[in-house]
């Protein structure tokens, strides 16, 4: 027992020295790919103050109060445009993926109703393999975990964490995460991902040899990841090659968000997805 | 306060600050070119603190900067192996009697070459553990190593003009 205490003892900053690198390679695992809890609420917090000031500063003669307005403005309108696409588009737009064959009731347009809230962008990071942006609205606007974000009325990411009065999103580029898209209006669905290397440029898979791509074709979302509603931009393709003997296509996109650039942008929950959030919260 | 705490405290203080003021959110040539200047506080230390000296003081280091920036624990991991090896860096460029007490990293007492090794060397160390564990998957390992080196140069530079402008004119050794 004493030589153990004299070795413990001995080898006391090598020993402290693991343990806190356990404690911190532990705080990396749990918020590396999708960070949640309470360590990630206190950053979010403290992150958030901080790039409120600095918001705060920069604002000063951008005539910020107007730029309020407009935002709250453009919300609104997105708003109401995106619940009347989503409850009417498969109905009546002939290009649309699925014909509806019934009309739209007042529940199911209901149902569809999209809310859209603006948001600030306080703090964001693009040149990391998993990068966030925090936002200047939280729990306390009505923003929930799992909404998605847009910015001008492209595709940019999702809500990960709430505190009250901020927000924590993962864009697009983040390399943990994979996105549905839909290759132009009828085309396949595939993933959308990010290698960690361009911020500007994304990486299609599972697209079939058999789809016929040009560059400059426009990918949107699919609707069947519920943050987003169908038909919004994430960007266009780059470039493509077929690898030989290969049945899918290797597609680079150029992502229609610049992530570098963003200031403002909007959180969105639709209808759909409260209805599938309660129908999870069901299953035992 | 004595200056032997009192020193390396403000300038602790200062390079955090700037960290998580300004700096945080600078980063060139899509992050290969990213500052870390809160090492600043950490590679100026007196070299002749405990072993377990370092390893605290470069651990909170990285909880605040983790805090600050959503760094989410990469910050912190980083700055313990930076903490832990610091002892054995000093050690590696010390002459043979040994730092006299109180004795703090200067351009002038040591020498360019000196320096250069003993902030690189520290600053490569914080740099290779965060990028390394950044990457989050091998394929990103070999891009993320060669951030670190340029990221580590940059740092370098940054570190070394802080000290040029804020450094008290050298001792003799």
């Amino acid at each position: 027992m004493r030589n153990l205490w004299q070795l413990l003892l001995r080898h006391h900053t090598f020993l402290l020295f693991v343990v806190a690198q356990v404690f911190a390679l532990g705080w990396v695992g749990s918020s590396h790919a999708y960070p949640r809890g309470h360590w990630i609420r206190l950053g979010l917090r403290l992150s958030g103050t901080w790039g409120g000031w600095v918001a705060q500063y920069e604002d000063m003669g951008r005539l910020s109060a107007s730029n309020e307005k407009l935002l709250a403005e453009n919300a609104a309108l997105r708003e109401t445009l995106l619940t009347y696409e989503w409850a009417h588009r498969r109905q009546d737009d002939p290009d649309s993926v699925v014909q509806r064959e019934y009309p739209v009731s007042d529940t199911a347009q209901a149902a569809h109703r999209v809310e859209v809230r603006p948001a600030r962008v306080l703090r964001a990071t693009w040149n990391r393999s998993s990068n966030v942006f925090v936002l200047d609205r939280g729990r306390r606007d009505g923003i929930r975990p799992g909404s998605g974000v847009i910015s001008d009325g492209c595709a940019m990411g999702r809500v990960m964490e709430v505190a009250d009065e901020f927000t924590l999103v993962l864009p697009l580029i983040h390399t943990e995460l994979e996105w549905s898209a839909r290759v132009k209006r009828k085309g396949p669905v595939a993933r959308l991902t990010w290698d960690g290397r361009d911020p500007g440029v994304g990486q299609l898979l599972d697209v079939p040899r058999s789809t016929p791509l040009a560059v400059g074709d426009t990918l949107w979302t699919t609707g069947l990841q519920d943050m987003f509603p169908p038909g919004l931009p994430m960007g266009t393709i780059l470039d493509f090659r077929l690898p030989e003997a290969s049945e899918f296509f290797e597609v680079a996109v150029t992502f229609a968000a610049d992530f570098r650039e963003l200031r403002y942008v909007e959180v969105i929950h639709s209808g759909p997805q409260a209805e599938a959030e309660q129908m999870l919260e069901q299953i035992p | 306060m004595n200056s032997f705490l009192g020193k390396p405290l403000l300038r602790w203080l200062l390079s955090v600050l700037l960290q998580i003021a300004l700096f945080q959110h600078l980063a060139w040539g899509n992050g290969w070119w990213t500052p870390s200047v809160h090492l600043y506080g950490l590679v100026m230390l007196p070299l002749t603190w405990q072993p377990l000296t370092y390893l605290l003081v470069a651990g909170g280091t990285g909880i605040v900067i983790d805090l600050a920036t959503l760094g989410g624990g990469l910050h912190t991991a980083a700055a313990l192996w930076m903490g832990w090896l610091f002892p054995h860096i000093i050690r590696l460029f010390a002459p043979r009697e040994g730092h006299e007490k109180g004795a703090e990293p200067h351009l002038k007492t040591f020498g360019a070459v000196w320096f250069a090794a003993h902030i690189l060397l520290l600053i490569g160390v914080y740099h290779v553990a965060l990028f390394a564990l950044e990457s989050g998957r091998w394929g990103l390992l070999p891009a993320n190593l060669g951030k670190s080196l340029t990221s580590t140069l940059l740092t370098g530079v940054l570190c070394a003009g802080i000290h040029l402008l804020l450094a008290p004119p050298a001792r003799r050794r």
